[in-house]
């Protein structure tokens, strides 16, 4: 239906989206892809005061290299991150479990305008990027009228669409440690059709100096690091990692999941997301072994 | 607080080749202004929230969903709806093996199928049947049970590649208005921008 009436102005800095922001608070929604928004808003699910659209803000797109680790910025588009390819060589950092993720989220024309920040600050428990920030054991940045701050991926995820940022904060994007070339990582996600929400998914890292970083998505009501699944994958290396192991990783998934489940078949389900993402891993590690990734 | 009486905002845009201005309510979303404004009914609202691909349109050469876009914020975008590819001849070759394949029956997800087809074909111009169907997941039909549009797109990626559009994307009989931007490449033509 048609969405109730609000207010709309076009953000010209950040800093004069962050003043309108910490002015309305929970009044105010933040429009940037409006891939979700916009459908709340038709639905009538959202009915802020006044919206935000900060699709036009410069800076808060692309990826960077900074000190503190590789940043992508919340306004990228999952289409472009999906193709990233060329633009992480350029850079010389790489995060390639977020350009897989990239390429699962929802439809082409979904993907075409929707952002990366868009779906982080949403918190959907069947979205993609935050199970992949959780493997990757990346920062959420946020911002808001007076200065900035992180928080770690695998906190800021609390529950159903319910994130740790408040009211008057912004996502800036997410702030990742690089993968080396000697790092692997393995997605893997169940829905009934290509594109459809995600009933189950996996999405784990193994970095060559850290531990394996397993992370469920669309069993449960929010994004979750699963720590018996991780600690399972733990000791052996990726490259050995056989079947018996990838089906006790997802053994332990269940486990971790327990009643969080959203109901039985997910929980079935997730473990073999797991199970599948981490015998996707091991072909990777492989594959980069033998120099042909 | 409530706005009974909503302030109206101007916008300027692109649709069709043509530049577009009004003063619209913030809620309005492009898919409503499409239609009910501009009396460009081509594309169909399904849903009315983004899942059922019916009111796709070409957004600055990419597909996307009209009813999850506000009209207000397509500021400055060019816009091409199914009428506007028509007419300049974009789809010939799919309009035609639709047809020929009975890929349509009531015809209201043709648009969204042929932009999702027309996307596709732009960007793999040899798509494998699972990679259709991949392409067209996103659009759903209740009439064809599907096989029959993934049999029209397959038989117009396999014929030879359409004659060249015009380079400013605008059907051959239409100058350009003095104060309307060169547009882009058309999809069609290679890797969208």
């Amino acid at each position: 239906m048609t969405p109730a009436a609000f207010d709309y102005v076009r953000a010209e800095t950040r800093e004069h989206a962050l003043e309108i922001l910490a002015c309305h608070g929970d009044d105010a929604a933040l429009l940037a892809g409006g891939q979700s928004l916009v459908p709340m808003l038709s639905l009538r699910l959202a009915r802020p005061t006044i919206v935000i659209d900060i699709g036009g803000l410069s800076g808060l797109s692309g990826l960077e290299r900074r000190p503190e680790g590789l940043f992508v910025g919340a306004l990228t588009r999952h289409r472009d991150l999906a193709r990233a390819e060329a633009a992480f060589a350029q850079i010389e950092a790489d995060a390639p479990l977020l350009s897989e993720a990239a390429r699962w989220v929802a439809h082409p024309s979904i993907r075409n305008r929707g952002t990366l920040g868009g779906a982080i600050a949403l918190g959907d428990g069947a979205a993609e990027y935050p199970a992949a920030a959780i493997a990757l054991g990346a920062r959420v940045a946020l911002a808001w009228r007076r200065g900035e701050r992180r928080v770690q991926a695998d906190a800021f995820f609390v529950g159903p669409m319910m994130t740790e940022a408040a009211a008057h904060e912004m996502v800036l994007g997410l702030e990742i440690p690089p993968l080396g070339p000697l790092d692997a990582f393995g997605f893997c996600e169940i829905a009934e059709r290509r594109g459809d929400y995600a009933l189950a998914g996996a999405a784990i890292v193994a970095r060559r100096d850290a531990a394996p970083r397993v992370a469920l998505f669309g069993a449960a009501d929010a994004a979750k690091l699963a720590g018996g699944a991780s600690k399972a994958l733990a000791g052996d290396a990726p490259a050995d990692w056989d079947e018996a192991l990838c089906a006790a990783a997802g053994e332990a998934a269940r486990a971790d999941l327990g009643d969080s489940a959203l109901d039985p078949a997910r929980r079935h389900l997730a473990g073999v997301a797991v199970a599948r993402a981490a015998a996707d891993l091991a072909k990777r590690a492989r594959a980069q072994a033998r120099g042909t990734r | 607080m409530r706005f009974s009486d909503a302030t109206k905002i101007a916008v300027t845009l692109h649709v069709n080749g043509r530049p577009v201005a009004a003063e619209v309510e913030p809620r309005v979303t492009l898919a409503a202004f499409l239609r009910d404004h501009l009396d460009l009914t081509g594309l169909h609202v399904g849903c009315g929230h983004g899942v059922c691909g019916a009111c796709a349109v070409l957004m600055d050469g990419l597909t996307a969903r009209a009813c999850t876009l506000l009209a207000v914020a397509a500021q400055g975008a060019r816009i091409e709806t199914i009428e506007g590819l028509s007419d300049r001849g974009a789809l010939r070759a799919l309009q035609r093996t639709f047809a020929e394949h009975g890929a349509l029956q009531c015809g209201f997800c043709t648009p969204g199928m042929l932009l999702a087809a027309h996307e596709l074909l732009a960007e793999t111009p040899a798509p494998s049947p699972a990679q259709i169907r991949e392409a067209l997941s996103g659009v759903i039909c209740r009439c064809t049970g599907y096989g029959p549009i993934v049999d029209a797109v397959a038989a117009a990626a396999s014929e030879s590649p359409p004659a060249e559009p015009r380079p400013d994307g605008l059907p051959s009989a239409d100058a350009p208005p003095s104060d309307a931007p060169p547009s882009q490449t058309p999809p069609d033509e290679g890797a969208p921008s």
